[in-house]
């Protein structure tokens, strides 16, 4: 089992970091491939200034047609505030949690900065309660079971049971070293599975607003299309 | 063997992008005017419009049974007028990816009559 530990800690752990940043690359250069910048005149002579566009409507329309209305901040704004806290507390945590940054530092000689065990703990928690309530919005809610499929559970499962067997082994509730390695193993597949799975909204969801052009780019910058 | 017209293929990337990127999240459900006046009828949501129609369309590489043509003429005529207001947090272009189904269906033959 030791053996198993020293692999999991050793060179599966730089391979799946290897394979992660690889495949992160890999997506950000096929998204710049298969779109091309669209240039748009400044003011093709059809449409109306920015200007004369303040000059037809308050400027309180202005902001809520263009910042609020339409986006889910408007039509679900408590769930889009939950999940937005989840999706910060997900990447958030193991990048700042001790352990993970002692063995960085054990194996490759840099020490990241770490949050206190305390905080982490806690977000864990918050990161699992999350993991309830998806769940639960995957099985009860039928807007959300009609378009489950099995990538969709696999997806589930790849994130919350890191964070789970993560928990259990760091309070020991079960037998501590059967459950690290599992915790190492599930933590270094979702890494790996991450660029090539649905998990990759992590790097499309910057990408995508932020160069494609659209009503919803942020900050109205985007300015790729599809080839 | 693909059974898909050229507008199908030239877009090929990107509708298998989009599938590939939904996360079944539904938070696109209320920004659809028709899911909301149908009582939170799923089937009239977004994502759900756009798995079932383009996305199975590619899905079976465009050969479709009658009763898939059906159901899919179903989706992109009743259930979505294309009035481009839905919205996905993830920035896929859901109303382009329908109106490539419509492109799919009139090809073949099947495109909403008004007749009957």
């Amino acid at each position: 089992m030791h053996q198993l530990y020293l692999l999991l800690r050793g060179p599966l752990a730089l391979i799946s970091f290897i394979v992660f940043i690889g495949g992160v690359i890999y997506q950000i250069i096929w998204f710049f491939n298969n779109t091309k910048v669209q240039e748009i005149p400044k003011n093709p002579g059809l449409l109306p200034s920015k200007k004369e566009i303040k000059s037809f409507y308050p400027p309180e329309d202005i902001k809520k047609l263009t910042k609020w209305e339409g986006s889910v901040w408007s039509t679900q704004p408590y769930f889009t505030i939950l999940t937005s806290i989840f999706h910060i507390l997900v990447i958030l945590t193991p990048i700042f949690l001790l352990a993970h940054n002692i063995l960085i530092k054990q194996s490759w000689g840099i020490a990241p900065p770490s949050l206190s065990e305390k905080i982490t703990d806690v977000f864990t928690i918050v990161v699992l309660c999350f993991g309830a309530y998806f769940l639960y919005r995957r099985i009860f809610l039928s807007k959300v079971r009609i378009i489950t499929g099995g990538g969709d559970w696999l997806m589930f499962f790849l994130v919350f049971l890191p964070y789970l067997t993560g928990f259990l082994a760091y309070h020991q509730i079960f037998s501590y070293m059967p459950m690290v390695i599992l915790h190492m193993f599930l933590g270094e597949l979702m890494l790996v599975c991450i660029p090539f799975t649905r998990l990759k909204h992590m790097i499309f969801f910057f990408l995508n607003r932020f160069y494609l052009k659209s009503e919803y780019s942020f900050f109205k910058k985007g300015n790729r299309v599809w080839n | 063997m693909s059974n898909l017209p050229d507008i199908i293929l030239s877009n090929k990337s990107k509708i298998k992008f989009a599938m590939s990127l939904c996360a079944r999240c539904s938070m696109c459900a209320p920004s659809c005017f028709l899911y909301r006046a149908n009582n939170g009828d799923p089937t009239y949501m977004p994502s759900y419009k756009m798995l079932n129609s383009i996305g199975l369309i590619f899905k079976k590489k465009g050969n479709l049974s009658d009763n898939d043509l059906e159901n899919i003429k179903n989706i992109v005529w009743e259930k979505c007028v294309l009035c481009t207001r839905c919205y996905c947090s993830l920035g896929i272009d859901i109303p382009y990816l329908i109106s490539l189904a419509r492109d799919f269906c009139r090809q073949k033959g099947v495109y909403k009559t008004y007749d009957n």
